[in-house]
């Protein structure tokens, strides 16, 4: 020490910073927050220590550095949609998907569950909704947590196995994501709020047999249409693709325009994919998850990796996943979101956090991007301040910052990316997500944020130790 | 010359920040010439038309990145390209905010030193993490437990760190002043200890006499308690030792515990450079018996490591001329006037009064009293003679040190000021960095308003005071000593002085009221 120039972090009060900097010396003021402490068990006390400060760090460092290359290069491509069990790894006829982490029948809410229900119905797997709620009870009809299957559910998350998908492909790795649709003028509609009725069938029938083909064929004709640099001019224009995808959606659409005009499809085709383009709000949405997957399906198995490669809830539980620790689930109760209503709502009808949407969060978007997203804070009733602050909050828990999703507001620094679970633990501050409050009926109440839980992290840490043998 | 195209698909930037960075590329030494564009037909005329063109081009889109390139090797194509990424990812870093130590540790890898200054209940969890981070802990906090404090130490010792604190006022180190701490020369005495306001006063004193400290190393108030056995104090002497800078070593603390003072001896007496010791109303047989120097007082200790560093006699220099006439000054006191009161911002300073005036036989009461039989009831209400250190939590909870924020002292002032049995005050201003800007300023208005309001009653108020500071300090020492001389304040040396001058108008008082 006394060697050495000296280099100041303030914890506190600034004036002692301030009188270092009088001097002409280095300080740097933490914007401290007492924040919330969480009370660690010993073994993630001694787990923290050994991951973050022993040799053995070095190892996870390397590991994440790998991650994170993976991250900056990703080049996901739109490249079809077909029905989930024509381009789905694993699924078949018999199984349905929900959201979030892997649940029992007898634990899942009922918004789920009856989402389930319908997602039966409209298989024809059953002729009423008794039976088929016998049948998913018995596990006759496997109901499975889409992240397992590359998909995405968002809300209820249900997709059945001839629902037509969204298909991303990155291009960097060859892995795939998927999602289904946002449905038109049912917008959540089946996949989203497990809502079912006669024009939903309609609909997504109508999509299975005449969009999907029209829409692959179109994309297939022009090489897909790459989606990376959609999401850098996005985030430079507002988006944080989560909670708006307003420009992104637009520039989307713009190459889509020439793309369906040159197509090789029928124009009753190209009319009914024009209108479900144009009569789906956030059509572009799905899209930005299904690219999230195909990244995070490249990094699912990097050994000795910490980052967070899944952020998930439905309903009752919300659990993460970590890259080194492959695909176990680490659980705790689901958060409940706040915000603004659209209407007044009794606070006891609304769900807790439910959907897989938060994908995009842990690839550096959403509560990560907020600084990018001046709209989505006013819709929160917050300002962009409160964004800058909130960006600048989860890089604390986060590798790098994202070479894709650049932010205006900070000089083009790059978004807060690569969820380190050790960070969280150290750190105490909990992932951001954004998202929208469903009603337990399946209706959209609003727009909020929620966190993290932390248990989540610390169950992770755990298993990390045990299987590292640490 | 070799030419080269580099394609990045899909990678989309604005056009002009990538002109201007192709500007910057251009300049790079090996490079002839550089452009950079999104693939559009525009942009593919302009990289052919500069010569830059080669077939990799060809198959891109304007979602597409080339970054065209003509230099003198292939080698120095390749360093453009990495150039370019490092222009690219360059940040203006003018939006930096950091929540946690780790990751403003991670942007600023050099930070050596965490100040701490969180309530203690946060406070030991980050002094931790800065530990962990391989960073020297400053912890201005109290409050925190000593099972804490003893952690905390033991986990600094293990890194090599230093670990100040909890409770640490100041430390100067390599010729940086942390905490509420005093700029001086540099030269070649080092000091330890845990007294703010003793280190502070010893610096000062070396500083004025033309003297220099090589660093100032503070520990703590518990750091010599039996449960902590005085780590930081051992670690601070021995790097004091091996420090080239350093010749003479001044350790200046409260009482040790005896476990911990046992500890210190023995690092002493294998201290190859010599060690004088100040244990302020401590026991010094212990030192006696194993033949180490001590010293009494804070001028005593300036003066031993002076003479040590130098091989010569030292005297202190008189900046302040205070020959008075006491008897004048007694005689304007009103019958009632007899007691001296203190209200000092550092507490070593309030101890070293007590330990004079015990010395020469006098009661002295106080909050911080180092006698019990001389602990005020109420730590509000001064009783006899009584020296008060307003900078103890009693006052100031939930404010910011007095040193920083006088009001405490400027309330207290007034209380005693309108006590008719009030004589003498005795005021201490602390100068340096982090400190009240104006400490002058603000005590000298409320001086000679109390003054006036006295005169008017009848009696006669006598302010004394010392200035704890260096002419480098950001204050200006001559400015504030002006101030106070303004508001007719008698300003002494040190503080031992002022003990003499406040006991001498003290004696004259009541010899005055016997005849």
């Amino acid at each position: 020490m006394l060697k050495d120039e000296i280099n100041v972090i303030n914890v506190g009060t600034d004036v002692f910073a301030d009188a270092i900097k009088q001097q002409g010396g280095n300080a740097v003021q933490l914007n401290w927050k007492p924040g919330k402490t969480f009370p660690l068990s010993e073994r993630a006390k001694t787990l923290l220590e050994k991951t973050v400060y022993s040799d053995f760090s070095k190892k996870i460092d390397e590991a994440n550095k790998k991650v994170i290359e993976i991250f900056d290069n990703t080049d996901p491509y739109w490249i079809g949609m077909k029905p989930a069990k024509e381009c789905v790894p694993g699924v078949e006829d018999g199984m349905i998907m929900h959201s979030g982490p892997d649940i029992a029948w007898e634990d899942m809410c009922e918004t789920q569950k009856q989402g389930g229900i319908n997602g039966v119905m409209f298989e024809g797997y059953a002729k009423d909704e008794d039976e088929a709620r016998k049948l998913l009870e018995s596990g006759k009809i496997r109901f499975v947590s889409s992240n397992d299957y590359h998909l995405v559910g968002p809300g209820s998350g249900i997709t059945t196995p001839s629902m037509a998908v969204n298909i991303v492909e990155d291009k960097n790795t060859g892995f795939k994501g998927f999602c289904p649709p946002f449905e038109g003028p049912n917008r959540g509609g089946l996949a989203g709020w497990g809502i079912f009725n006669e024009s939903i069938r309609e609909h997504l029938n109508m999509v299975h047999d005449i969009i999907a083909p029209a829409m692959t064929n179109v994309l297939e004709s022009n090489g897909g249409m790459a989606m990376r640099k959609i999401f850098t001019r996005g985030v430079e224009m507002g988006d944080e693709l989560h909670s708006r995808q307003d420009a992104t959606g637009i520039i989307a659409t713009n190459e889509l325009m020439k793309m369906l005009f040159d197509a090789d499809i029928t124009d009753d085709e190209r009319k009914k994919c024009v209108d479900l383009l144009y009569g789906t709000v956030r059509f572009f949405h799905p899209l930005g998850m299904a690219s999230a997957m195909s990244l995070l399906e490249a990094v699912r198995h990097v050994d000795y990796s910490t980052v967070v490669t899944a952020m998930v809830g439905n309903g009752v539980n919300y659990a993460i996943k970590v890259s080194g620790l492959g695909t176990e689930w680490f659980n705790a109760p689901s958060p409940m979101l706040t915000g603004e209503y659209v209407a007044a709502v009794n606070s006891d009808e609304v769900l807790p956090w439910i959907g897989d949407s938060c994908i995009l969060e842990s690839t550096g978007l959403g509560g990560f991007a907020a600084a990018a997203a001046p709209a989505v804070m006013r819709s929160l009733d917050k300002t962009l301040n409160d964004g800058i602050e909130q960006t600048l909050e989860m890089a604390e828990i986060t590798i790098t910052e994202n070479k894709n999703y650049l932010i205006p507001a900070l000089n083009y620094r790059g978004t807060p990316t690569g969820i380190d679970i050790r960070k969280v633990i150290e750190t105490g501050i909990e992932p951001v997500i954004h998202g929208g409050m469903i009603s337990k009926t399946g209706k959209r109440l609003g727009a909020g944020t929620a966190r993290v839980p932390f248990e989540c992290f610390e169950k992770a840490l755990i298993a990390y130790g045990d299987k590292y043998g640490l | 010359m070799v030419i080269k195209n580099y394609i990045e698909k899909n990678r989309y930037y604005d056009s002009v920040f990538l002109m201007k960075i192709a500007r910057r590329l251009a300049e790079t030494d090996g490079v002839d010439n550089a452009s950079i564009g999104m693939g559009t037909p525009l942009n593919k005329d302009t990289i052919s038309d500069l010569g830059l063109w080669t077939n990799e081009a060809e198959s891109t889109g304007p979602n597409d990145l080339i970054i065209a390139v003509r230099a003198e090797t292939e080698a120095d194509c390749e360093k453009a390209k990495e150039k370019f990424e490092e222009l690219i990812s360059e940040k203006s870093d003018t939006s930096s905010s950091f929540r946690s130590i780790s990751g403003a540790k991670a942007a600023v890898p050099e930070a050596n030193m965490a100040v701490i200054s969180v309530a203690g209940e946060y406070a030991a969890k980050e002094a931790k993490r800065a530990l962990l981070n391989g960073m020297n802990v400053f912890m201005f906090s109290d409050n925190v437990s000593i099972e804490d404090e003893v952690e905390l130490k033991k986990l600094a010792l293990s890194k090599g760190l230093f670990m100040m604190g909890p409770g640490c006022g100041l430390s100067f180190i390599n010729g940086t002043a942390i905490g509420l701490c005093s700029m001086v020369h540099r030269g070649n005495i080092g000091l330890a200890g845990a007294s703010g306001s003793g280190i502070q006063e010893v610096m000062v004193l070396v500083h004025r006499n033309g003297f220099g400290i090589s660093h100032a190393i503070g520990t703590g108030g518990r750091d010599m308690s039996d449960e902590v056995g005085g780590i930081t104090m051992a670690m601070s002497i021995k790097a004091l030792e091996k420090d080239e800078n350093t010749k003479v070593i001044a350790l200046i603390s409260k009482p040790p515990a005896e476990s911990a003072l046992l500890k210190i001896i023995d690092v002493i007496k294998k201290c190859s450079k010599p060690v004088v010791v100040q244990f302020i109303n401590g026991n010094n047989k212990l030192l006696e018996e194993n033949g180490i120097m001590y010293s009494e007082s804070f001028d005593e200790t300036a003066v031993k490591v002076m003479e040590l560093s130098s091989g010569k006699k030292v005297t202190l220099k008189k900046v302040f001329n205070n020959d008075f006439d006491v008897k004048a000054e007694v005689k304007k006191y009103a019958p009632s006037q007899k007691y001296f009161r203190a209200i000092l911002c550092g507490g070593s300073l309030a101890d070293e009064t007590q330990l004079l005036w015990s010395k020469s036989g006098r009661e002295l009461y106080s909050n911080v009293a180092i006698k019990p039989e001389f602990m005020l009831e109420n730590p509000f209400e001064s009783y006899k003679h009584t020296v008060i250190d307003i900078g103890d939590e009693t006052f100031t909870k939930g404010r910011a040190h007095v040193a920083i924020d006088p009001t405490a002292r400027v309330n207290r002032f007034i209380k005693e000021a309108r006590d008719p049995e009030t004589a003498v005050i005795y005021l201490d201003f602390l100068l340096g960095y982090a400190l009240h800007p104006d400490p002058a300023s603000v005590m000298s208005e409320v001086i000679t308003g109390e003054k006036k309001r006295a005169q008017e009653e009848g009696r006669h108020l006598t302010v004394i005071a010392t200035i704890c500071g260096s002419d480098m300090d950001p204050q200006d020492f001559e400015k504030q000593a002006q101030i106070l001389k303004d508001a007719g304040v008698i300003i002494a040396d040190t503080n031992k002085e002022i003990a003499e001058i406040a006991l001498d108008l003290i004696e004259e008082t009541e010899r005055e009221k016997l005849c």
